[in-house]
């Protein structure tokens, strides 16, 4: 195998766990949807805590909109970047960039998060932390991407 | 191009944090009990409004609780000034603690100032500092001297550990009624949870203008 097919694999690889990760991620939010909005939980903290407690907060909003309803948003756009990829290579650089700055902002904002759950609720929810995981890992492979870009140009050509 | 990303990242992040940050309420404990009867009744709990007021709320409220502190800020000054202050309501709190690692100290501590007759006002301090600055002992010295208690007395009736039995009891004795997280709400004989608002149009959960409702004729 050249080293140009070896790049091509790996490109390939970490694609296609780009495009796991963030099905994980629109799953994992369309749960915390359905716990935020479906289940009507009362505003209220129970011992033990977890994702009831967590997105009963009122830290689990912006301006009214569920953060679960945005995070799964996010998940969608990143999903259709990927996916553009392989549909139109020439955008290619442009849909990792915006990857990127996706992927960047839900790090830091789940980060904020993680610490709201830490020390001001009192409470952690997995679901929470499995979306703040799925977000971390799929920046570290955007970055990567990003960094390979030149010799990985060509994988879907 | 990067630095360029990341700095709109931060900025996009920022953003979104304070937008999503909840509305404080920043009145001070003097504003807000201005004009209100306040006195412990027979069985220690603490209460605001008149002893004639024809309907009790008993609040069930945990320090540790987040949620507490959110209705602490955004209903009840509007619940004292609109039917506490004109002799609608008297609430009455029972502060229990099941929720966390904050929730024991923060009941304590509140205890130790009723003992000074500063409990609504060190109630303030700790709704404020809630995920600020944690319920350590030092902290919890340093609220009461803001408040004005005597700090001796308070730091000596906390280390002893005088409300400690107290607090439990009154945890149980809430669970034993169906208290199940906080705050929860006791009116005409009903058990409402979570943070209620004055006005609601969820059929879950009704506001308080709507119970009363029912209650007053």
């Amino acid at each position: 195998m050249t080293l140009r097919q070896k790049n091509a694999t790996a490109e390939k690889i970490l694609w296609a766990t780009s495009i796991f990760l963030t099905l994980v991620g629109v799953v994992d939010s369309m749960y915390l949807t359905y716990v935020k909005i479906g289940r009507s939980t009362p505003a209220f903290c129970a011992p033990g805590g977890g994702c009831d407690v967590v997105n009963a907060s009122p830290y689990s909003e912006i301006a009214g909109i569920p953060i679960a309803i945005l995070g799964g948003g996010a998940y969608l756009a990143l999903l259709f970047l990927l996916l553009l990829e392989t549909s139109k290579p020439e955008l290619q650089y442009s849909s990792l960039l915006t990857q990127f700055g996706i992927n960047l902002v839900g790090v830091l904002y789940s980060a904020y998060l993680t610490y709201l759950e830490l020390f001001v609720i009192h409470a952690i929810c997995p679901y929470c932390v499995v979306s703040a995981i799925c977000m971390g890992i799929l920046l570290i492979i955007s970055s990567i991407r990003l960094v390979k870009y030149p010799t990985f140009e060509e994988s879907f050509e | 191009m990067y630095i360029g990303i990341g700095l709109i990242a931060v900025l996009v992040v920022v953003a979104l944090i304070q937008v999503g940050k909840p509305v404080t309420n920043n009145s001070s404990p003097e504003e807000i009990l201005s004009g209100v009867e306040q006195g412990i009744n027979d069985q220690g709990f603490p209460y605001l409004g008149s002893q004639n007021a024809p309907v009790e709320i008993i609040l069930y409220e945990d320090y540790g609780c987040h949620n507490c502190k959110s209705f602490f800020e955004t209903t009840e000054p509007d619940l004292l000034e609109e039917f506490v202050a004109n002799g609608d309501i008297r609430l009455q709190i029972h502060p229990i603690a099941f929720v966390n690692n904050q929730s024991k100290p923060g009941a304590e501590a509140a205890l130790c100032a009723l003992e000074q007759g500063k409990y609504w006002e060190y109630r303030h301090q700790l709704f404020t500092n809630q995920g600020v600055r944690p319920f350590t002992r030092t902290n919890l010295v340093s609220f009461a001297q803001i408040t004005g208690l005597e700090t001796d007395v308070f730091a000596s009736c906390y280390d002893q550990g005088k409300y400690s039995s107290q607090v439990r009891a009154w945890t149980e004795a809430a669970k034993t009624a169906g208290v199940r997280g906080t705050p929860s709400f006791l009116i005409g004989g009903k058990l409402y949870e979570g943070v209620l608002s004055i006005d609601s149009t969820n059929p879950d959960q009704p506001g308080i203008r709507q119970i009363l409702a029912a209650l007053i004729p």
